[in-house]
């Protein structure tokens, strides 16, 4: 028998004549967790599943759970070798409840009848219990929990299963920093009582805390594993991006100009009021705050895309009533949005076509459209941020993480905003690339555009921002500015209550 | 590095990319390939001008209908509209009660409230253009009727038959492929190279990024309806003609058959990135099996087994070819 | 005379490809010597067409089926079908070619079905097949392209004169004999008998169109089936000793149909020397339609006194709504399908107008066959009408659904 409780030998996998895994070498300690990192595109999602039997195991492959060797061609072989997945997008029947959606995988136990209520009510309770997580009603519909709350039956459902295995897909993404902390907790209760934990995350800090041995995977390759304690974030980055990361947060000193925006007293009915701030010529001004404090709904109003009740803006000392987005663009205003599959990209268009979305809006005769002239300008907006793709044909469902975050920002460029309204600039990005977008923020800075920039990730609105107004639950809590902030004074605004 | 993840391989394409982009002209390929093989009639280029003219109507719908699609709609109301243009016109010629250029003006800004209605509606009263267009196939269809008192009244006015529908151009070439062939040149221009095109595109791509983009949203969705009808209001027109009539029962098949030209045709019903020549091919596999069961004498029964057959096949070879593609 | 053009044109060919690769002869002398050919074979053609013309004198009072003909009219007067149906609102603009006049045919033949004198290929489109008249008509007509030893290409079109037209303009491309149509649409159906005027391709249409060219119409004469069901129903109702006093529901399509307007014209005639009969319209599609509207006319009509339906979806619709409400209203209808045969047999309906399917197809297709042969044929030719009350109801049945009896579609073995 040997010391892992699944050991992958020799693992790859190509698609096309790609290969995009190669020779991956891998035992898991019962108990551990084991956190998996590396860049998007390194082949770590491509590595989950293939351990969860979405990809068939390879012939040449050989993964060996508990000292036998195992092949699997479907999800449920997995499932059934007690190898659990939570994915990113959570697989919860949200009109359930919680108790039918923590046995639903069980129905053998039952014989195909869910009838015995009492029975399985029972089972999630204790799995729950065991869990720790007593707030959770087993009766409860899964669609009136938090997302948190849904990871957390997700893995419920897996402990009732028996796990031995449980692999997260950076389960961290969606949820704010308490559940955060809260879902660090039971991954170590999970870990104390023997359960085998994969854990892939962006974020080296979370992964600091939590993780027993890491491994580090770059464009397909095991890179190595260490132990946690004997390496440094910065050697993480290293082996990560495979070359000496010198400046993660390139931060540009640009004399600030006049004011651009001010916002005085901003309210907008049920969500937010109180927002006061100014934001410079070549200021980048952050918006810090939990998930919940309606950073990005700021961002709608200035956008014309949420009702303003009350304040008032002025835009280089006029007064503003943003009314639509087509308002707010012609007074030089953009806006990138959080979630860029969901409202910053078309993701069926080429890259071309994303890339002048607001180019083509330009006065033309009759309407009609010269996709050379087109063309033409979205090469100067590739260049200018340096999207690597082969043509400009390529579809952009198909590019990276990074390289589409570029794309979505990229169609502004020839439209040369005054104000860029940047929600999450780096979300879902490697670290390469999110140097990349802070070098162009630098770049649009000093040629005298202001950049409001809403930022989860500390260590980016410290040291991208200017200024910094923290907001918690729809009000404003403060303005720091450069040498106030701190990750200690931003949290404190935050999160403390009055 | 980053593009490596990104695209499976530097130009070319793969076979399965070669299939998935030319799948409805292989499709097409085959069915004209075995109706010539089973009587030699079906390929006389005669024949194929009839096949043409006589699906004439589906064409000049499905491009139109290739616009609400894309913007992941659907509008079941263009045989309404279709009915009501022609059974309006019949009677606004008859006996002589108005010249032909007035009477088709008015029709067409007729048809073209009735598609303003139905986009205005789905886009203001928030409702899917599904159920919109369901609700209006039946009141234009009402409408007509109502209009005609239920009877076919028959269109007498010199040169209209022979304009819209039974005149040949040189003797061969009926004027209804003359319609067909226009419209394919126009909408293929007003899909691919203006602004109106490329909005539709980005709206049925991402409605959400369009609205952020600036895009008006609504107007060009209203707009693409309204547009919509004036294809219908052209099929009316053709369909009047062919029929020597304006009779309210016209155009009943017609979105059905006009939305499985655009769907054979690879525009994908949830919206998105169209193809104008797929949905000219797409009609083409719509026309020409029409025209070769017809050939056959396939009784009618056999002959709509056989059209909901191919559709499912060719959705089913698709979902494979992308499947396969993506290994 | 084709064989002949086609040679002329042969001639004229090889004469001009000739003058074309021979250089030394000039237009002129060219033009010269065609137009010697030219004379010649023109000669020649006229002598074959005289003698054409000559021998299709000979047959030309020759019907084959003619010992049934019942004239409506003096001998060879065609029956006027425009100025029968624009009166009664029904827009026609028909021609019909053959110069033979107007007969009455009975639902049989005296004399043999007329054999072909060549292996003619005929189309025959017909409206609809999914039901039993549609599938008796194409059953008869297959039947009847056997015996008289043509080929018969189908095209069933399912209510689409779309789908009719493109039949036919493949049929002209296949270069068939002769056409028999049933319309789908009364107006539409031009464009194909346009298309097969031009081609030169005999037609003859079951069921009258409305507007263009056919050699042969082959109809009933609906006056009379209107007329047979009013009297059927005045009958009934003064042998029920009723007054002649209160309403009659009847109805219709809800759209004109050459067939619907005249058996309105018939029936209503019938009641006109009523004043006190008030006579209501209602119309609708299905059985389930007439179903619903005679329901609620059944109680919003206490004094009604009778009730017709003009077509069997109709009659079918209203006996049910009329059993339904325990009703005895007085029921009388056009048509012969088995279930309204039934209801006359059980009392349930007092007579329907009857007419054949089989007989009228069979008919068609003679005409058609006399056609091509080169005889004379009448332009219209009306089927038989029945009045079919309890008495004859039996005969009926065997009459029109051959090999079966009522009795036995009653006790569900056919």
């Amino acid at each position: 028998m040997s010391e892992f409780i699944l050991e992958m030998k020799n693992i790859g996998k190509s698609f096309s004549g790609v290969s995009v895994l190669r020779n991956i070498n891998l035992g898991l300690v019962k108990g551990e967790v084991h956190a998996l990192l590396g860049e998007n595109g390194a082949g770590k999602s491509t590595l989950i599943k293939i351990i969860s039997g979405f990809h068939p195991t390879e012939k040449t492959a050989q993964i060996i759970l508990d000292g036998k060797r195992v092949a699997f061609k479907k999800p449920k072989d997995a499932l059934d070798a007690s190898i659990h997945t939570i994915y990113q997008e959570l697989t919860l029947c949200p009109d359930m409840t919680v108790a039918e959606n923590i046995v639903i995988d069980k129905q053998d136990r039952f014989k195909g009848v869910l009838q015995h209520k009492k029975q399985y009510n029972k089972i999630a309770r204790d799995v729950l219990n065991r869990m720790e997580q007593k707030d959770i009603r087993v009766n409860a519909m899964v669609r009136t929990l938090s997302i948190a709350q849904q990871q957390v039956v997700e893995i419920a459902k897996a402990i009732a299963s028996d796990a031995k295995v449980i692999l997260m897909d950076e389960p961290t993404s969606s949820i704010s920093q308490e559940d955060a902390d809260e879902l660090m907790n039971i991954i170590r209760h999970l870990r104390d009582q023997g359960v085998t934990i994969i854990y892939i995350s962006h974020r080296l800090h979370e992964i600091d805390g939590i993780a027993d041995r890491i491994s580090v995977l770059r464009d397909g390759d095991l890179v190595g594993t260490v132990n946690n304690k004997d390496v440094t974030e910065n050697d993480l980055i290293n082996m990560m991006v495979g070359r000496q990361l010198k400046d993660m947060f390139p931060k540009r000193d640009i004399k600030l100009g006049d004011v651009v925006l001010s916002v005085k007293d901003l309210e907008s009915e049920k969500t937010f009021k109180n927002v006061s701030f100014e934001v410079h010529k070549g200021e980048i001004f952050g918006i810090g705050g939990l998930v919940g404090a309606k950073r990005t709904e700021v961002l709608e109003a200035l956008y014309g895309l949420r009702k303003i009740t009350g304040g008032q803006i002025e835009l280089n000392g006029k007064k503003f009533v943003p009314r639509n987005p087509i308002n707010a663009m012609k007074h030089k205003i953009a806006f990138v949005t959080e979630d860029r599959k969901k409202s910053g990209l078309v993701l069926c268009l080429s890259v071309m076509e994303n890339l002048n979305m607001i180019n083509a809006q330009e006065k033309t005769p009759l309407g009609t459209l010269s996709w050379k002239k087109l063309m033409g300008k979205a090469k100067k907006q590739q260049d200018s941020l340096d999207i690597r793709i082969f043509t400009l044909k390529q579809i952009v469902d198909t590019l990276s993480g990074g390289n589409q975050q570029k794309v979505a920002l990229g169609k502004w460029m020839e439209f040369k905003p005054d104000i860029l309204l940047f929600d999450e600039p780096t979300r879902g990005i490697d670290i390469g690339a999110k140097t990349e977008i802070y070098n162009i923020m630098g770049e649009l800075a000093a040629a005298g555009t202001a950049i409001i920039m809403v930022s989860s990730e500390l260590p980016e609105l410290i040291s991208m921002a200017d200024n910094i107004m923290v907001m918690r639950e729809g009000v404003m809590k403060g303005v720091l500015n450069r040498s106030e902030a701190t990750q200690e004074a931003v949290m404190t605004l935050a999160a403390l209550k009055d | 590095m980053q593009a490596k993840s990104g695209v499976k391989k530097r130009g070319g394409i793969t076979v399965g990319q070669f299939f998935i982009r030319f799948r409805t002209i292989i499709i097409l390929i085959v069915i004209m390939g075995i109706f010539t093989a089973l009587n030699d009639v079906f390929i006389n280029p005669i024949n194929l001008l009839n096949m043409l003219k006589r699906q004439s109507f589906v064409f000049i719908v499905g491009f139109g209908m290739t616009f609400v699609i894309t913007l992941a709609g659907l509008d079941l109301s263009v045989g309404g509209v279709a009915a009501i243009t022609g059974v309006g016109f019949s009677m606004l010629v008859k006996g002589g009660l108005m010249p032909i250029v007035p009477a088709l003006l008015i029709m067409l800004v007729v048809a073209l409230a009735l598609g303003f209605f139905n986009g205005f509606v789905s886009v203001k009263g928030k409702i899917e253009p599904f159920l919109v267009t369901l609700a209006t196939m039946n009141i234009f269809r009402g409408l007509a009727l109502i209009l005609s008192e239920g009877r076919p009244t028959p269109i007498v006015v010199e040169g209209f038959a022979d304009f819209f529908g039974n005149g040949k151009i040189g003797g061969v070439f009926p004027t209804p492929v003359v319609f067909v062939i226009v419209l394919f040149a126009a909408t293929w221009f007003l899909y691919k190279k203006t602004k109106f095109g490329f909005y539709v595109r980005c709206i049925g791509g991402n409605q959400e990024a369009a609205r952020v983009a600036g895009i008006k949203v609504n107007f060009i969705k209203i707009t693409a309806y309204t547009l919509n009808a004036f294809y219908a209001f052209v099929a009316g027109l053709i369909l009047a003609a062919l029929f020597n009539s304006g009779n309210p029962d016209l155009g009943k098949d017609l979105p059905l058959d006009a939305i499985s030209g655009v769907i054979l045709g690879g525009t994908a019903i949830s919206g998105g990135n169209g193809r104008i020549w797929g949905t000219f091919g797409g009609c083409l596999i719509i026309a020409a099996l029409s025209s070769g069961m017809s050939l056959l004498s396939l009784p009618y029964s056999y002959q709509i087994v056989v059209k909901g057959a191919v559709i499912i096949l060719a959705m089913l070879l698709d979902n494979y070819l992308k499947a396969r593609s993506n290994e | 005379m084709k064989k002949v053009v086609r040679l002329l044109v042969l001639v004229l060919v090889v004469l001009l490809a000739f003058a074309a690769c021979n250089p030394a002869v000039t237009p002129e002398e060219v033009q010269d010597v065609v137009e010697d050919v030219v004379e010649d074979v023109v000669d020649d053609a006229e002598d074959v067409v005289e003698d054409v013309v000559e021998d299709v004198e000979d047959v030309v009072a020759m019907h084959t089926n003619a010992a049934d003909f019942d004239y409506q009219e003096a001998e060879g007067t065609v029956f006027d079908l425009n100025g029968y149906y624009n009166p009664l609102g029904v827009e026609c603009d028909v021609t019909i070619r053959a110069t033979g006049g107007t007969v009455n045919v009975p639902d049989g033949m005296t004399d043999a079905f007329p054999t072909a004198n060549e292996a003619y290929t005929i189309g025959f489109s017909v409206y609809y097949t999914v039901d039993e008249v549609g599938s008796m008509i194409l059953d008869t007509m297959e039947a009847a392209a056997l015996e008289a030893g043509v080929t018969l290409l189908v095209n069933d079109a399912n209510y689409d004169q779309n789908a009719q037209n493109t039949a036919i303009e493949q049929w002209i491309l296949q270069d068939v004999d002769g056409v028999i149509l049933a319309p789908c649409d009364f107006y539409g159906v031009k464009e194909s008998l346009d298309a097969l005027k031009e081609a030169g391709i005999p037609v003859v249409t079951l069921n009258p169109p409305l507007a263009g060219e056919a050699d042969a119409v082959t109809s009933f004469d609906c006056v009379v089936q209107g007329q047979q069901a009013g009297e059927m129903l005045e009958a009934a109702i003064m042998d029920a000793g009723i007054e002649m006093k209160g309403t009659i529901v009847w109805q219709n399509l809800p759209f004109v149909h050459p067939n619907a307007a005249t058996r309105a014209l018939g029936f209503l005639q019938v009641f006109e020397k009523y004043p006190d009969v008030e006579l209501i319209e209602l119309t609708g599609i299905s059985p389930e339609d007439h179903y619903t509207a005679f329901e609620g006319a059944l109680a919003a009509h206490p004094d009604m006194i009778g009730a017709w339906g003009l077509y069997s979806s109709a009659t079918i619709g209203m006996m049910n709504a009329k059993l339904a409400a325990d009703s005895d209203v007085l029921l009388s209808s056009v048509d012969n399908d088995k279930l309204i045969l039934k209801g006359i047999y059980d009392g349930d309906i007092v007579g329907s107008a009857c007419y054949s399917s089989i007989w009228p197809a069979r008919w068609t297709m003679s005409q058609m066959i006399n056609l091509l042969n080169g005889v004379e044929i009448p332009g219209l030719l009306y089927g038989a009408n029945m009045a079919v009350t309890p008495d004859n109801v039996e005969e009926a049945f065997e009459l029109y659904y051959p090999g079966q009896t009522l009795a036995g579609f009653m006790a569900g073995t056919e």
